[in-house]
């Protein structure tokens, strides 16, 4: 930019920006002429950064405030001093294999107990997360006798299984010093205590349980390491092999979604996972399982923003790293790949969007003005919900214990809470304990995603406030889609298929970096571009996808393959042979 | 896909709720006097018959003089004597059986649509020269298009048997010419108008296209008595993906260097389906790709191998109007690409089908003749210099030959854009303006000459700059010398 003014009173001239012109002006450039300097950072991506800088910032500062308005609540209330050791009793509903306890009914045996208590409503005065650890000094148990304790919601289904009750007495030191207990509130165990139980025995020695296979999963998932490698196998493994196999992209998408989904969200190895000490390195993977299912991994990133900014992260350091980690590898290395690719809700409207094509009803297409409206809402959600969240963190909003829902304030009109916990007992809807029962406005929500994504591709995803944070990113993270706009005809193929109604991939003819904010690199585009080199999904730098004709014509039915000639190559490159004859021998 | 509910076509309600334009006058809207003799008109359609096989015959045995010309193109040349050729007897078949046979014209009719409904699709632009004295009775506007004149001329003279048998005619309003071309036919046949919008990137463009290849998918149900279905849209589909594909097949094979099948050859494969059967047409494609493919392993090449590489871009070049690329070829150039709408952009762009259900199918089959088309009728156009460029690196052009007819604006208003940008690029371009006669033949080969005399000076100008800059660099020789 290059302004020009004329001369005032010529005190500020200084060498080198003066320019006289032909009527004997003189000229001052306002800014220098020259090389531009190349923005290493994108102006967007500082501009997140800054933002989730500040906000964690905030969050400290505000929990700082917190935690001593806290202390001094527990203390005016009358409760215990903060940091002495308490004791008290509970009971324990335990669901035990029948094969591997020998048990007589009566005798006592001594559990192996790790447990860890949260607690739901009180979200200010008790954060959930900052979990009560404490050292079984006593168990009585009764076996096959099934009381349950009003606390216990969650009951034996299986047949095959055995219940215990026991008696527990703990002795417990919160871990910050800050937390005080009430009794007034209600107090839930978490089911992920009942899968610590270990039985000694059976036969006495215990030699059968660690040659079976649980026994050598159980090991695994001791370490983080190992259990990292195995999440990451079954997810890479179905993926390369699709890769390899699958006829489509649209394919391996699908399994690499289904996979991700089995593996870690609802999957056994998110249980294991859950169940280790490892649970800072699993929760830094970025799943974005919902935090209210019992075996997730971790949380949503828009959880943990949200929840910390409420409670505050003073002690549990932790949390930030996990944040930041999340950070770094959620966005910076994947974008927006993560809702085309990995994401579980994102993987649902999909596969409803395939069963409405299925039946052969016709999708809604969203205008753009209602695609906008949709995309500033987006931001009005998840601004609105930060700010609540402060509000409620520095006390400014309270609420009465009953009204635990409006803690929430995100997760409480997001789809994927009740989508994941309905068949849950103890927070689906199967039970109403307080506010760990779903709440209304959730399941208006739920009704709404489940309709829209039929009849709307990814419907959700145009609202996910989630993808705030990943927007700016989306471009100058490691995946990223690229255009030689000499090759394209404009064909409006890649604007057709696109489930987010990206129209800069189809009308973008200078740029060859097109990854924009809308755009969940499904890499659909790439894969039905029929111009070959046209368009390119890079990750890393690296060629991944690139259209070609060949892939286009592949997608579609049988009979439009046989006179592909050397169109007939197998997927992933590699020359395959030439076209069969024409029919009839001509 | 499963047949959950029989035969799908669940958007009934879409392709009534479009309006079919009522355009049939009631009385004819001109005199033409020459119609009323029919005696005369008998007398004449024999002479413009006798002419236009002549000219036919003589275009054919210059092409088959060309050495070492493939052997599948036997079935092109039997099919290209469209005066005589055996399709002929073909459509009166279909005809007599009751089938209904549509023309089109340019490349705007949905062809799936009108097959699906079981009609045979014709394009009836003509490239014949000598009916356009009788067009130009009824549009006598010098400085009109021959190519719409001519086409005019010969529904009057009833030259073409393609044209007789044809029940109805989609004329897509592009241009100056086509839009009243539709209006003078409408005398003489049902004509069915398409609206093509001119900016065809906004919503509101791909909506009414959308209307508009409906209210035709109405007149085609109407005309023909058939519904169109799912299965039979599929199909259609299917068989034009197949087509495409050999064509783009083709494409590529016109990438060899040295050349492995003539221009005018290449011209006529292309222009072939216009009138064929497309499933027949695909088997006899096939086998011809198969035959080059063959060619460039051995490296048989129909031209000299240092003939220039010229590409043909501009308007149409309708067999047997071949006068162009006969002269380039002729003068020893070797017509390696074109870029022409009766040439390569006929078939090259495929129908892409996300969902095998019938409104993303039928959305595709429309924007596939709207979007990817690079008519100049569209603005703006840059895609169409961005698809020459493309070209010129593609096929290694040498030489552009920019074929423009005379009174064609569209086509003349981006030669200006077209030639600055191929020499952008390093490549010269000639634009020849002319018409069907074959008056200023020879002229024009003096300057197809000189033209291919100036790429094979450029040529090796420029090998010598890269011999001399090699030496330098290497650092033996300095500059020239030696």
């Amino acid at each position: 930019m290059r302004g020009k003014v004329e001369k005032g009173t010529g005190d500020s001239v200084q060498d080198g920006r003066t320019q006289v012109t032909e009527d004997g002006r003189t000229l001052i450039r306002l800014s220098l002429p020259g090389r531009k300097m190349p923005r290493l950072v994108p102006r967007r991506a500082l501009v997140t950064a800054i933002i989730l800088i500040v906000l964690i910032l905030v969050t400290a500062i505000t929990h700082y405030y917190v935690a001593n308005t806290q202390q001094e609540a527990a203390e005016e209330v009358g409760g215990l001093p903060v940091g002495e050791r308490t004791e008290w009793s509970l009971s324990f509903c335990l669901r035990v294999e029948p094969e591997r306890v020998e048990a007589v009914p009566g005798q006592n045996i001594t559990f192996i107990l790790q447990w860890r208590a949260f607690h739901y409503d009180c979200p200010y005065w008790l954060p959930y997360g900052r979990s009560v650890e404490g050292v079984i000094v006593n168990t009585n148990i009764t076996y096959d006798n099934v009381i349950l304790q009003e606390a216990t919601e969650w009951e034996p289904v299986d047949d095959l299984l055995d219940t215990f009750e026991m008696q527990v007495t703990v002795q417990a030191t919160s871990r910050d010093g800050a937390v005080k207990l009430f009794r007034d509130c209600p107090w839930y165990f978490d089911q992920k205590a009942r899968g610590v139980v270990d039985v000694p025995g059976g036969d006495g020695d215990g030699e059968e349980d660690k040659t079976s296979l649980s026994a050598w999963w159980d090991r695994i998932r001791q370490d983080p390491l190992a259990t990292l490698m195995v999440l990451f196998l079954i997810v890479a493994i179905p993926v390369s092999l699709a890769a390899r196999y699958a006829t489509s992209v649209k394919q391996v998408r699908m399994v690499s979604q289904l996979s991700f989904f089995g593996a870690i969200n609802i999957g056994v190895l998110g249980f294991w996972a859950i169940r280790t000490e490892a649970l800072p390195l699993t929760a830094a993977l970025p799943s974005t399982a919902c935090n209210y299912l019992n075996y997730s991994v971790g949380a949503c990133v828009v959880y943990q923003m949200r929840h910390y900014l409420s409670v505050g992260f003073f002690n549990s350091w932790m949390f930030i790293v996990v944040l930041i980690l999340t950070f770094l590898v959620l966005y910076v290395a994947m974008g927006r790949a993560w809702c085309g690719w990995l994401c579980p809700l994102g993987m649902i409207q999909d596969v409803m969007n395939w069963v409405r094509a299925r039946i052969g009803l016709r999708r809604y297409r969203l205008s753009p003005l209602q695609r906008q409206v949709l995309n500033v809402g987006r931001y009005g959600i998840f601004f609105a919900g930060i700010l609540l969240s402060i509000l409620i963190g520095i006390q400014i909003v309270t609420f009465y214990v009953d009204a635990g829902d409006v803690y929430r304030p995100i997760c409480q009109v997001c789809p994927a809470y009740p989508l994941f916990t309905i068949g849950q007992a103890g927070t689906g809807l199967t039970t109403s304990v307080g506010a760990q029962s779903i709440p209304w406005i959730a399941l208006g929500a739920l009704s709404l995603f489940l309709f829209s994504a039929v009849f709307i591709r990814r419907a959700f995803c145009r609202i996910c406030p989630v993808a705030v944070l990943m927007m700016p990113f989306n471009g100058v993270s490691g995946i990223s889609l690229h255009k030689d706009g000499k090759k394209c005809t404009r064909c409006s193929m890649c604007y057709r298929v696109c489930p987010v109604d990206v129209t800069e991939v189809w009308k973008e003819m200078e740029k060859t970096d097109i990854t924009v904010h809308n755009c969940i690199l499904c890499m659909r585009c790439v894969e039905v571009c029929p111009e070959d080199g046209c368009l390119t999904g890079r990750v890393m730098g690296f060629n991944a996808i690139e259209s070609s004709y060949s892939k286009f014509i592949r997608q579609h039915d049988r009979g439009t393959r046989r006179s592909m000639g050397r169109h007939s190559s197998p997927w992933w490159g590699g020359k395959g042979k030439g076209g069969n004859g024409p029919p009839g021998g001509n | 896909m499963p047949k959950l509910f029989g035969r799908k076509r669940p958007n009934i309600r879409d392709a009534a709720a479009a309006e079919v334009p009522d355009t049939r006058p009631s009385a004819p809207r001109y005199r033409w006097k020459g119609g009323e003799d029919e005696e005369r008109l008998d007398e004449l359609s024999r002479i413009i018959v006798g002419r236009a096989k002549e000219l036919i015959d003589h275009y054919q045995e210059q092409m088959r003089k060309a050495p070492s010309r493939p052997e599948a193109m036997a079935w092109f040349d039997e099919r290209a004597r469209f005066l005589s050729s055996p399709r002929i007897g073909e459509i009166e078949e279909h005809k007599a059986n009751g089938g209904k046979v549509i023309g089109t014209m340019c490349v705007f009719a949905p062809l799936e649509l009108i097959r699906a409904a079981d009609a045979i699709p014709v394009r009836l632009c003509s490239g014949l020269h000598n009916t356009i004295a009788t067009g130009e009775e009824l549009m006598a506007d010098a400085g009109l298009c021959p190519m719409v004149k001519s086409t005019l001329g010969v529904k009057m003279t009833h030259a073409s048997p393609f044209f007789e048998a044809s029940d109805a005619v989609i004329v897509p309003m592009v241009c100056d010419g086509k839009f009243k071309l539709g209006e003078v036919l409408q005398d003489f046949m049902e004509v069915w108008m398409v609206n093509v919008p001119h900016i065809k990137d906004t919503q509101q463009a791909r909506s009414m296209w959308l209307d508009e290849v409906r209210a035709l998918q109405q007149q085609i149900e109407t005309l023909t008595g058939n519904r169109i279905y799912w299965e039979e849209l599929k199909r259609e589909i299917q068989l034009s993906l197949r087509a495409q594909t050999v064509a783009r097949r083709l494409y590529d094979l016109r990438k060899a260097d040295p050349p492995v099948i003539n221009g005018r050859d290449s011209l006529l494969v292309n222009q072939t389906p216009h009138t064929e059967d497309l499933s027949v047409w695909v088997e006899h494609a096939t086998v011809l790709a198969q035959e080059l493919e063959q060619r460039v392993r051995d490296g048989i090449a129909v031209s000299d191998p240092e003939a220039p590489r010229i590409m043909l871009a501009g308007a149409p070049i309708m067999w047997p109007n071949f006068k162009i690329p006969q002269l380039i070829e002729e003068s020893g150039g070797s017509i390696v690409a074109d870029e022409l709408c009766s040439g390569t952009r006929w078939l090259y762009d495929p129908i892409g089908i996300d969902e095998w259900i019938w409104d993303d199918m039928f959305q595709a089959m429309a924007e596939r003749y709207l979007q990817p088309s690079v008519c100049p009728c569209f603005t703006p156009n840059d895609p169409r210099i961005g698809r020459i460029k493309q070209m010129i690196e593609d096929f290694r052009v040498e030489g552009v030959v920019y074929h423009v007819l005379r009174g064609c604006h569209i086509y003349n208003g981006e030669s200006t854009r077209v030639k600055q940008s191929a020499e952008d690029r390093g490549v010269p371009m000639l634009i020849i303006e002319t018409e069907y006669s074959q008056e200023d033949t020879e002229q024009l080969r003096t300057r197809v000459e000189a033209f291919l005399m100036l790429v094979r000076a450029r040529r090796k100008k420029a090998a010598k700059a890269k011999r001399r800059a090699f030496k330098t660099i290497d650092g033996s020789e300095g500059g020239d010398g030696a």
